[in-house]
Formats: structure tokens, C-alpha cells, sequence
């Protein structure tokens, strides 16, 4: 173990070389430019392989061609990049490529406010691309967990064949803080599926004979038939089926694959939530005034708890029904304009309970006294 | 205990690494908890920038310098932009060369000047003014030993040890003369002299 002050672009770059990314390709925009730069002197010190590329589309498809070749690939943009790299994205997905790509929330929309830190991407992270598309999407809390929930990001991105999103911020990503880095030997990696038999037997990575199945991916250059990937749906499945029933199952199963898995996928953490009658919903930098006012509630006989999303996507809508079983009201603080609040308000549809936001555009942290005064103010 | 510090100045005169170098002091030679951030806009030289620290015995909840406990003024626009919102009981160590008018600070803020400038001149490279205001701030936190600050910046790297060693040195010992402002009391202080001293 190693006690360092870091930055959260710091610990996430050591978080990803721990999990084993060897490659990463990056274009600069504020706040993700200080991932590019650690990554720019840490690769070469690892054995990896770094590219400063000409956009974030480049960039994207860069760390695909890598993870084809076999190796562990990340990149990272704010959201106007992360707008670009949609196509991308989806074309990972439908050709399920394992690729971690950072978000270092900004303000916006639009260029917005570059050095302005926001949580603007819930949406985004998962609708971005066209089509019906899985995705997992992790938000940290602190510098610390910013280190493991990459490393789960590149294990998960591996293990389900599908890229991963670190969703984080800027106040995150660009905040220093005391952390104690493990021993990288002793973090634990998953490797992703990889052909076993004799080449000639391997027909191509996407055959799949069950709607949960990730099917195994050789390595470009290993003798498996590989070579050939597109962004297009791949109709293929062990058994005859016509072009329909082929398109229709490989679709649900690229969803399937992720969906299966929600529940071991949904991370969350609860605080007090057992009695509370005022639940807050939140996550990444905004769990803290959200930890600091169900305490303050709580000194004045107000019973609050927390949920703190760790997971986004998928959707950790069971937790946010169990954590609020007994709650009357819930209060959900975010950097935006309410994109998790939505999403809690449908997780709570039909139990009555009155939902309502703190919202901050400003850049500025929530503080724990607004998430009070709206819960006292929906009180009364 | 919490306390909130802010390097402020133009960009160019190190504040954020002057930042970092405390918060490496009092987060790993001390043992405080701590969280450093930063402000500076599009500009890389010249515009507003600030290297902010908040230490604390306990987790740091809030993580932003909101009203600062000890402000380092390096340049006068940082005095303007950042003396509002100083609270009475308040510090703020100035930079005697590039800071003249402190005639706004007049709510029982404690205005030490120092010459943080002049000392890096003596060590021999300007750019150390930063370690200068660095090793004086560190002193007035009252939480860090001059070792502790040293450690520090050797951790930061090799480049300039020498003479940020030396301009660390004399930021430690400076001599920082004070006037507590009394709510009213205008620039009577700039008017005794100290101008451009």
C-alpha cells in the first residue's frame, strides 16, 4: 500500500493500469485533459501505448481497434466530447468491443462552461447512442473510489464485451486528496472471453446460442476469424433461424447480456435508510451534502436516509424502491436540471411518495443546508 | 477545526503548485485530512488564478473554499475579487510589490503584508515568490512544521529544489508585518507608508 495526494484524473489513470489498459487514445478537452496527460506519462512507464489523437471520434475509435487487437483500452472526454463519440460508442456496443471511456462532467450544453464542473451526462450516458443499447455506467463518490470504480469499469467493460462508462466530474477529476493505493498485483482483473478450441472450429465473435450469452473474441493476429467487425447487427446464433428471428435475437441479446446481470450490476449504498421517512437520492461529489444534511435532519427529529447511486446505469431502480419503504418524501440533489430525478420519479411511480429536486447550474456544490430547507419546506 | 486557504494571483505566479505542495505537507507529512482544488480561467498566463486548501481533523464534507480562513493576495486583482468575502477575524497575507491597496479590506481582517517577491528576488528566481508565500501561509496555519513543508516539496519533484529550498527558507522567516483593520477603517495603513514599500 502507497499513501500519495492525488487527483481524481491521477487515481482514475492508476485505477485502469491496475485493472491492465495498456492503451490509451485521447483528444484534450477541460476536464478530461488531465486523464490524457497522466496517461501520457504512465503508459510508456507500463509497457502501453499512448496516442494523442485528432478528435474524440478518432480517440474512440482508436481504443477499438486496440481492444480488437486484445488490449485493455480507455479513453476519456467531458461532454462535448462525449457528444462526438456517440457513433462510436454505438458501433462498440453493436460490435461488442470492450472500451472504458472516462466522462469528466462539465457544464452545459453546447461548449457551456469548460472549467465549470456539472452531472449533466445521466442521460446521455445511456441514450446517447442510437438504437437499443445496454450500458454501464459507474459514478464515484470519492478520489479513492474513483481508483476501484475504474478498475470495475475495465473488468466489467471485459467481462460483458461492451464499453463502460466512469461517470465523474470535474470537481472530482480535478480535486486533490489523500489516497492509499493498493498493490497492483492483488487488484482483481477479468479478462474478457476468448475462443479456446482450434481456429478453423471459431465461425466469428458474435455466435451466441442464449440471450445471455457473451460469446468468445479472438485477438486480431491469433488465427481466429476476427477480422471482420462492424457496427452492424451480427444475425448470428448456433441454431437456423431466418434473418428476422436472427436480428431480433441478437438485439435483445446485446441487451440481454447486461439486463441479466442488473442485479449484481446496481451498486448502491444506503444510509439509514431502514426508518427514514425523507429519502435523498444522489450521487458522485453531491453524495456529500447529501450525507451531511440527513445527519443535520436527523439532529432536528427528522428521520432522512441516503441512497447513494454508485451504479447509473443499469438503473439500481429495485434499491431506490426497497430504500424507500417507508419514506413519504424523497429529495434528490444533482448538478443539472433533474435527469436523475426522472429517473427516480419512474423508479417511485405509483407509491405516492412526493419527489422533488435540489438543482444546482451554477457549478457550485449543493450545500447541505438547501437539501434541508427543501426538505423541511416539503414538510410543512 | 476547518480551515480554508486560498493562493490567489495571475496565472504564471504558481499559485496551484503552491497549493498542491501544501496540501501534500498537511495531507501526508501531517496527517491532516485535506482537499485541494484549483481555480484559473482559459487564460495560461495573466488571468485570475487561485491554488485553494481545506484542511481539516475530519473528513472534508465540503470541498470548495468558499469564505477563506487565510488568503495569500500575490497580485492586486486578487485583493478586489477575493477581500468580500473575507470574514472579520480573518487573514490575508499580501504580497508587498504586486498588492497596493488593500483600502477595501475594512471588516477586522488581519492584513500581513510580507515581501514575498523582494525574498524569491533574494533566492535568486522570482517565480519561487510562490514557495516564499507557501512557507509563510504554512507557518500561519499553526499545523505544520518548516520539515514538514520541506519534505513536502521535495516530494513535489526535483526541478528548482535548490532555490525553491531557498525561497521556502525565507518564506519561514520572513518577517510579516500586521494591521487589523477596524470595521470602518479605511486605507489609513497604505497611507503610513507601506505602499510599494
Amino acid at each position: 500500500m502507497t499513501r500519495r495526494l492525488l487527483m481524481g484524473s491521477e487515481a482514475i489513470c492508476e485505477g485502469a493500469i491496475a485493472a491492465g489498459v495498456r492503451f490509451y487514445a485521447g483528444y484534450p478537452i477541460t476536464p478530461a485533459t488531465e486523464v490524457a496527460e497522466f496517461m501520457s506519462a504512465r503508459m510508456p512507464q507500463v509497457g502501453g501505448s499512448y496516442v494523442q489523437m485528432e478528435d474524440e471520434m478518432g480517440s474512440f475509435a482508436a481504443a477499438m481497434g486496440a481492444s480488437c487487437a486484445g488490449v485493455k483500452a480507455m479513453t476519456a472526454s467531458s461532454g462535448p466530447g462525449l457528444a462526438l463519440m456517440q457513433e462510436e460508442i454505438g458501433h462498440a456496443i453493436a460490435g461488442e468491443i470492450p472500451v472504458v471511456l472516462v466522462n469528466v462532467g462539465r457544464h452545459g450544453p453546447g461548449i457551456g462552461n469548460a472549467t465549470g464542473s456539472a452531472q449533466m451526462e445521466v442521460m446521455q450516458a445511456k441514450y446517447g447512442p442510437n438504437g437499443d443499447c445496454p450500458m454501464i455506467a459507474l459514478s464515484p463518490s470519492t478520489i479513492e473510489e474513483a481508483f476501484w470504480l475504474t478498475v470495475k469499469c475495465v473488468n466489467l467493460a471485459e467481462r460483458y464485451r461492451t464499453p463502460t462508462i466512469l461517470l465523474t466530474e470535474g470537481l472530482l477529476a480535478l480535486q486533490r486528496s489523500v489516497v492509499d493505493l493498493p498493490d497492483y498485483g492483488k487488484v482483481e482483473t477479468w479478462e474478457r472471453p476468448r475462443p479456446e478450441g482450434a481456429p478453423s472450429e471459431y465461425a466469428n465473435p458474435y455466435m451466441a446460442t442464449s440471450l445471455t450469452a457473451v460469446p468468445p473474441m479472438g485477438d486480431f493476429g491469433t488465427g481466429y476469424r476476427s477480422i471482420f467487425r462492424t457496427g452492424g447487427i451480427q444475425p448470428q446464433h448456433g441454431a437456423k433461424m431466418t434473418r428476422f428471428e436472427a436480428q431480433h435475437f441478437s438485439t435483445t441479446r446485446l441487451n440481454q447480456k447486461v439486463e441479466a446481470h442488473r442485479d449484481e450490476l446496481a451498486l448502491t449504498e444506503a444510509l439509514q435508510t431502514e426508518d427514514a421517512d425523507v429519502l435523498y437520492v444522489a450521487f458522485g461529489t453531491q453524495f456529500h451534502p447529501a450525507r451531511a444534511a440527513m445527519q443535520m435532519a436527523r439532529a432536528k427529529g427528522i428521520k432522512a436516509g441516503v441512497l447513494r447511486l454508485i451504479t447509473i446505469w443499469p438503473f439500481p431502480d429495485k434499491a431506490i424502491r426497497q430504500a424507500a419503504q417507508h419514506a413519504k418524501l424523497a429529495v434528490v440533489p444533482e448538478m443539472n436540471l433533474g435527469q436523475l430525478r426522472g429517473l427516480v420519479t419512474q423508479a417511485l411511480a405509483g407509491s405516492g411518495i412526493r419527489i422533488d429536486g435540489v438543482n444546482h447550474v451554477n457549478s457550485l456544490t449543493i450545500t447541505p443546508q438547501e437539501i434541508l430547507a427543501k426538505t423541511e419546506d416539503m414538510l410543512r | 477545526m476547518r480551515m480554508e486557504i486560498r493562493f490567489a494571483g495571475v496565472g504564471g505566479q504558481g499559485l496551484v503548485r503552491a497549493s498542491i505542495v501544501l496540501a501534500e505537507a498537511a495531507g501526508i507529512q501531517a496527517g491532516l485530512h485535506v482537499v485541494q482544488t484549483q481555480f484559473y480561467g482559459f487564460e495560461t498566463e495573466g488571468g485570475p488564478s487561485c491554488g485553494d486548501v481545506v484542511l481539516g481533523d475530519a473528513p472534508v464534507e465540503y470541498p470548495w473554499v468558499r469564505q477563506p480562513d487565510l488568503l495569500v493576495a500575490m497580485a492586486q486583482p486578487a485583493v478586489y475579487e477575493h477581500a468580500p468575502f473575507m470574514r472579520p477575524g480573518t487573514r490575508m497575507l499580501v504580497d508587498d510589490l504586486f498588492v497596493t491597496d488593500v483600502a477595501m479590506v475594512d471588516r477586522g481582517v488581519t492584513v500581513l503584508w510580507a515581501p514575498l517577491t523582494k525574498l524569491a528576488d533574494q533566492a535568486g528566481f522570482r517565480k519561487s515568490a510562490n514557495m516564499v508565500a507557501l512557507a509563510a501561509c504554512a507557518r500561519l496555519t499553526g499545523l505544520l512544521t518548516y520539515d514538514r513543508v520541506e519534505s513536502a516539496l521535495r516530494a513535489a519533484g526535483p526541478g528548482h529544489f535548490k532555490v525553491n529550498q531557498q525561497a521556502l527558507r525565507l518564506g519561514w522567516e520572513a518577517d510579516l508585518r500586521s494591521h487589523v483593520f477596524a470595521p470602518g477603517e479605511k486605507s489609513a495603513y497604505m497611507e503610513e507608508g507601506f505602499r510599494g514599500v
